[in-house]
């Protein structure tokens, strides 16, 4: 099951365009809203006791993946609930295409899932490179 | 309706059996010992225990549920070839359907929150249980009148049994019990009624509450949240008129739609699958401030 925090900004479209409401899923995930400073376009948290070796091969693909188009991912497994928490930045989430539609939150989000569910081909995935994403640069407030 | 709304999460802990002919399966020969995990066991370690996330909507928790039963499966398929029981008590063991509601004893006084709930909840459980068996789970101390546990995050009302035999009766007794607390903290206009008495919890007293079931059904039928949960409330109206239980033909895990995952999990996609509508309209992307 995938789960979202329905009030920050986008989310429930970006569940609705990522199709994965009904998907049975082996692990329990949920979105939420990243804000811009300081933060990854993409941050994963999750629970080491509660996964296996594979996954953390299938996290390291995605990783590849995401930072070969330009989206910079944290991972943490400083994480003490049962489920993989998927924060997704907000420029990310609004980046909408001509359709005023959030494709491509919509797209990496399933591509996150799909991916530690492994049910996406991880070697085909390492390689692939998307040829029109915007340039996400991380925020930084610190001093 | 109050002028400034109050609105909660309500939860849940039901509980259920697993049997393989004639013998009852042990939880603790399945489970690994882990208190916070979402499927656990009860204190006896035979009866399994789960623990779906709270939710202001009680759709959801159903939902959830159902979730918790496929994860389970997924991980340990042998559960498929079990008989699910729920209901009041099977074999020995009584099986209880908690109720939990995320409200503080300042918000409200648990004991009279309590109350209100056996009059209106509690007296429709009683009148879909069988009747045999919510006898023999009420016989020792368990699902009494005003039956309750005050815990962290609020309360959890316990007289109810397992109503957990399928996914439309677990979203008639949580929405019911939503309808119920809600009016309790949004209408102080309500006129309430009492319809149950301590004895019709043990001897679960169905020929004097069906009497009292029109102006119980009355009352019901005039609270706010009423007409948002009608559909699945009015399963309770059915089966007490046509003098059923909530137990059906059917295998518990047949009527959650819990089977053989393999299929759903097993295929793999291509990446440019998962990518093909954003590729498709890669061009003029904006970022909207």
């Amino acid at each position: 099951m995938i789960t979202a925090t329905e009030t920050d900004t986008l989310l429930p479209a970006i569940m609705r365009e990522a199709k994965l409401h009904n998907l049975v899923t082996k692990l329990k995930y949920h979105a939420y809203g990243l804000r811009r400073e300081n933060n990854p376009v993409v941050q994963i948290e999750y629970c080491k006791d509660y996964v296996d070796d594979a996954f953390c091969n299938r996290l390291a693909s995605l990783k590849t993946f995401l930072e070969l188009n330009g989206m910079e991912v944290e991972i943490s497994t400083d994480y003490d609930e049962h489920d993989i928490a998927i924060g997704l930045r907000i420029d990310l989430r609004k980046t909408l295409n001509p359709n005023d539609k959030p494709l491509l939150a919509a797209s990496v989000l399933s591509t996150i899932v799909y991916c530690l569910e492994d049910r996406v081909d991880i070697e085909q995935m390492k390689k692939y490179k998307l040829s029109s994403i915007p340039t996400f640069t991380r925020q930084n407030t610190d001093a | 309706m109050n002028e400034k709304v109050i609105d909660f999460t309500i939860g849940a802990d039901p509980e259920f059996a697993c049997v393989q002919g004639r013998s009852i399966i042990a939880a603790c020969d399945y489970l690994d010992d882990n208190a916070d995990s979402d499927f656990g066991s009860d204190g006896n370690d035979i009866t399994f225990e789960l623990r779906p996330s709270p939710s202001k909507n009680p759709i959801q928790i159903v939902n959830n549920i159902r979730d918790i039963f496929v994860r389970q499966v997924i991980k340990q398929p042998e559960f498929l070839k079990f008989k699910w029981v729920a209901g009041s008590w099977h074999k020995g063991y009584p099986f209880g359907g908690h109720v939990h509601f995320g409200l503080s004893n300042n918000q409200i006084r648990h004991t009279d929150a309590v109350e209100f709930l056996d009059h209106y909840v509690g007296s429709c459980c009683l009148l879909i249980e069988k009747q045999s068996d919510a006898k023999k789970r009420r016989s020792d101390s368990y699902g009494h009148m005003g039956d309750m546990r005050v815990q962290d995050w609020g309360f959890e009302y316990r007289p109810m049994s397992s109503w957990l035999s399928s996914p439309y009766v677990a979203a008639a007794m949580l929405c019911l019990s939503k309808t119920v607390m809600y009016e309790v903290m949004n209408n102080s206009k309500f006129q309430w009624h009492q319809f149950v008495v301590a004895d019709d919890f043990p001897k679960c007293n169905q020929d004097r509450l069906i009497k009292q079931f029109p102006a119980i059904w009355d009352d019901i039928t005039k609270m706010h949240l009423y007409q948002t949960y009608k559909p699945y409330i009015d399963l309770i109206y059915y089966l007490v008129k046509n003098k059923l239980t909530w137990l059906n033909a059917n295998d518990m895990k047949d009527c959650w739609g819990v089977v053989d995952m393999k299929r759903c999990i097993g295929e793999k996609v291509g990446v440019d699958f998962l990518w093909s509508r954003y590729n498709l309209e890669q061009s003029n992307n904006t970022i909207i401030q």
